[in-house]
């Protein structure tokens, strides 16, 4: 994941009612680069993150630092035969992971990693 | 005599000691010996392919394809495949007919690969008759034909395949003829096909509880999700003639859930959350319920939409909620569809619009939602999103009132007869 992830306008937002929309908007424009996508997957082998969905699921406020628990929706491809001018097409495997926020609410840097079972 | 004893026995021991200075047996170099037998073995095997020999073809394409001695090569793997099968060796025109059929490490010829399935099964190999049933049978590379299906089926399982011996059992099971299917199923079943097993329990179900116990628990045992399950139902509510037993239910369930079987996973949120057999635990409840939600499971998605609209056992989210729900409406839940519904007609927590009110109602409604039959019928009574019509309105809230809803008959004057109130 990239050091220095910003979630400026959802710590912008925190306490607001726009808290959930704000932040889920700011998850689902993210990628693979920053969220455990690939580390989450259960059912296939390649994380895709164009059809993600993010579900905010709790968040609290402690010593300034706004922890939310967010579950992501997205799907996988299983990595195979990619012979030449093979047709097959990649069928695409719904995937899902919890994901851990630690917010800072002063200057909007996250720190994002896969919720532990 | 007692000298030369000594010296025998001091050759003996001389011997052994010195033994590794002649035989280094280091892991290196048992790598080296093996790496050069293999290469040897290689050699032998492209020289009698080269030859034209279809089994060592045959074994030269095994070894390409699993990487076996020299590198994997998906490519040769297939062209020595079909040397091989076009010298007739039967398991090469198998395994060519699969990789054709699934396009693997080939390019997908589906029709290709039921010609070379053919030839094979022509050959009595099981294992082609077998696929071979099962292509026809989804119509995969050739034209759907049951009957040719059973044939081929018939011819493995007979030979011993107890896949395809459970394959004709169900799909005798699937014409409605269980006394058919039945000798099938229990071959496979003999084989330790778990399908078979839990098959032959489901067979059961209907008037002999005793033999229902006997093979639902042996298919269990042998660690099948949906025995564990039906089992674990089984004993929660006391059915098929075993005493209620919530506790060894939520043992099985747990067992379903741990493989993976999606309703386990929710039931054993349900069983969590009512502390039937195991300590009430809501958070316990929640985490189940939610790994059931992962895998798009309608019923558990719309709980979760629920719990988090009256902040029950989690955080109190109307967005979390919606989102729960609009999923599980997407998933075919007919409660979540009719709950869309509402949130649009009366615009909460999202813009109201009644063209999408209309919709979710109308996906309801298809499901035979009389809520939502009522709610359409609203909408076209009042001329919300649609044009004032009171005669469709009436249709709609008939729909509701056959149904048995009390505010829709209540709408119609509480007619006596229904038929006369709404005719066809």
């Amino acid at each position: 994941m990239k050091p220095g992830l910003r979630l400026p306008k959802s710590a912008q937002a925190w306490r607001t009612p726009d808290f959930s929309q704000t932040l889920k908007r700011e998850l689902e424009a993210l990628g693979l680069d920053e969220l455990p996508l690939q580390q989450g997957l259960s059912a296939s082998s390649v994380a895709l993150d164009d059809w993600m969905q993010a579900i905010i699921l709790s968040s609290k406020e402690t010593s300034g630092i706004i922890h939310i628990h967010a579950g992501l929706f997205y799907t996988g491809v299983v990595a195979g035969c990619s012979c030449a001018d093979d047709p097959t097409p990649l069928e695409r495997e719904n995937e899902y992971c919890e994901i851990l926020i630690r917010l800072d609410h002063a200057s909007g840097e996250a720190k994002i990693s896969l919720a532990q079972e | 005599m007692n000298s030369l004893k000594h010296s025998i026995v001091f050759l003996c021991i001389g011997f052994v000691w010195l033994q590794p200075l002649y035989a280094d047996s280091s892991p290196d170099n048992i790598n080296h010996a093996e790496n050069a037998s293999q290469q040897r073995d290689i050699d032998r095997l492209r020289s009698k392919a080269s030859s034209g020999d279809p089994e060592a073809q045959y074994q030269l394409a095994l070894a390409f394809a699993q990487g076996k001695g020299l590198a994997a090569d998906a490519e040769l793997a297939a062209h020595w495949l079909r040397k091989s099968a076009e010298l007739g060796y039967a398991p090469a025109q198998y395994r060519l007919g699969m990789r054709l059929l699934e396009g693997q490490g080939v390019k997908a010829a589906p029709a290709e690969g039921i010609k070379w399935l053919r030839r094979a099964a022509r050959q009595n190999l099981a294992e082609a008759q077998q696929a071979l049933g099962l292509a026809i049978l989804q119509g995969r590379g050739a034209e759907p034909d049951k009957n040719e299906a059973k044939a081929w089926l018939e011819k493995a399982a007979t030979q011993g395949n107890a896949d395809a011996a459970f394959a004709l059992g169900k799909l005798l099971m699937s014409d409605a003829n269980p006394a058919a299917a039945r000798p099938w199923l229990e071959k496979a079943a003999r084989a330790g096909n778990p399908d078979a097993v839990y098959a032959l329990a489901r067979l059961d179900s209907a008037g002999q509880p005793g033999q229902w116990r006997a093979k639902m628990q042996a298919a269990a045992k042998l660690g099948y999700a949906p025995a564990q399950y039906d089992l674990a139902v089984a004993f929660v509510q006391g059915q098929f003639g075993l005493e209620k037993n919530p506790a060894q239910g939520a043992l099985w369930m747990r067992k379903a859930a741990q493989q993976g079987f999606t309703r386990a996973l929710y039931d054993l949120g349900w069983l969590y959350e009512t502390g039937t057999g195991i300590p009430r635990d809501k958070d316990k409840a929640f985490q189940w319920y939610r790994k059931a939600a992962s895998k798009n499971f309608a019923p558990a998605l719309y709980r979760l939409a629920i719990a988090h609209a009256n902040g029950d056992g989690v955080e109190k989210n109307f967005d979390t909620s919606f989102d729960y729900l609009s999923r599980a409406a997407i998933q075919g839940s007919r409660d979540a569809q009719y709950a869309l519904g509402v949130l649009y007609d009366n615009g909460e927590g999202v813009n109201q619009d009644f063209a999408k009110a209309m919709q979710w109602y109308k996906t309801a409604a298809a499901q035979g939602d009389p809520k939502a039959m009522y709610a359409i019928g609203n909408l076209h009574a009042n001329g919300y999103g649609v044009k004032k019509d009171l005669a469709r309105a009436r249709t709609w809230y008939c729909k509701a009132a056959r149904l048995g809803l009390p505010q829709a008959r209540k709408i119609l004057d509480d007619p006596v007869d229904i038929d006369q109130a709404c005719p066809p």
